[in-house]
């Protein structure tokens, strides 16, 4: 079975729209949500019931999962690379609790793009506080790679006329 | 019927259903089985649709969480600090991709205990060999820390 949580409930900042990521594991772990302008593209979610540990926290097993959704698609944005890159290395420091209510976002970093590798790095911030601190490494798959039609799933790119810097 | 019935067939002997209450994180995700027997302690769970990513394999993130838990559990158990005890850094290597129907197990080895921290190793495998490698750094509370209670296990 896979829980469906309504986007709506997360009430997400102005100009955050929802993440379109099919039925995964993305679907019970989000919802989460995007905003792009011409030159940045920043990925958020709220912290609800379903993300918090046996204290009422936020799971340490959830950060990580936004930590490496963000860097993940925050790197392949930025890169201009639209296939699946799968994470070969994630290094995490929390910095802080997450509380039920707060707002996360992730603005990734782009340190390097490899023929075959990208490197990137994001601090998330909890209601604009330091939350948690991210490095990864992604592979650029040489073949066979699963692509992603970036301008359908998010179509605030193309509206806002969204210019990769890396690229 | 007995306990152990209520478990799926597919699960491998000495694991117990770990019966989280409530909507949180560990029971949207699960289920998730720990085995502690004979100084083993290991957690488990089996692959399904639902813990994968869009390209149709295990979620790197499902494999985080589950890393994550074994590093808790594992230096809780193995070096009986009966605390919660919050991450404070992680690393992760992914060794190997997991499909669907695999069953995947996490291994904690402690190295040190401080007076405030832990540190641990972990190691989650399938049948095919190591999946996910990571280290963990845990924080021991100065005072009770924060109030919870453990999960009942079913089976």
């Amino acid at each position: 079975m896979i829980a469906r949580f309504d986007p709506a409930a997360a009430n997400p900042p102005p100009g955050f729209d929802p993440i379109r990521h099919g039925e995964n594991f993305n679907s019970h772990a989000g919802p989460f949500f995007y905003r792009a302008t011409k030159d940045s593209f920043v990925t958020g979610f709220r912290i609800m019931a379903h993300h918090l540990n046996p204290v009422g926290m936020i799971h340490g097993g959830m950060s990580v999962v936004f930590a490496d959704m963000s860097l993940g698609l925050g790197l392949a944005i930025k890169c201009d690379v639209p296939i699946f890159t799968p994470t070969v290395n994630l290094t995490v420091d929390f910095l802080a609790g997450g509380k039920l209510g707060a707002w996360v976002e992730s603005d990734v970093k782009v340190i390097r793009r490899t023929r075959s590798m990208l490197f990137g790095e994001t601090l998330l911030t909890a209601d604009g506080t330091p939350f948690l601190r991210c490095s990864g490494v992604m592979k650029i798959p040489a073949s066979n790679a699963m692509h992603f039609d970036y301008g359908a799933l998010f179509p605030q790119l193309k509206a806002v006329g969204y210019q990769p810097p890396a690229s | 019927m007995n306990e152990a019935s209520a478990l799926p067939a597919d699960i491998p002997p000495g694991f117990r259903l770990i019966a989280w209450e409530g909507v949180t994180f560990n029971s949207t995700n699960g289920p998730f089985y720990l085995k502690h027997e004979d100084g083993d302690v290991a957690l488990g769970f089996r692959v399904e649709q639902r813990h994968c990513n869009p390209a149709g394999i295990l979620h790197g993130g499902m494999m985080m969480t589950l890393a994550d838990m074994t590093s808790g559990f594992g230096t809780s158990i193995k070096a009986g600090i009966d605390k919660f005890m919050p991450t404070v850094n992680m690393t992760f290597d992914f060794v190997a991709s997991g499909r669907i129907g695999d069953w995947v197990e996490g291994r904690c080895e402690v190295l040190k205990v401080t007076r405030s921290l832990a540190f641990a190793s972990v190691m989650l495998t399938t049948q095919a060999g190591p999946l996910l490698r990571a280290s963990a750094v845990l924080k021991i509370p100065s005072g009770e820390g924060l109030r919870w209670k453990r999960a009942p296990l079913i089976g």
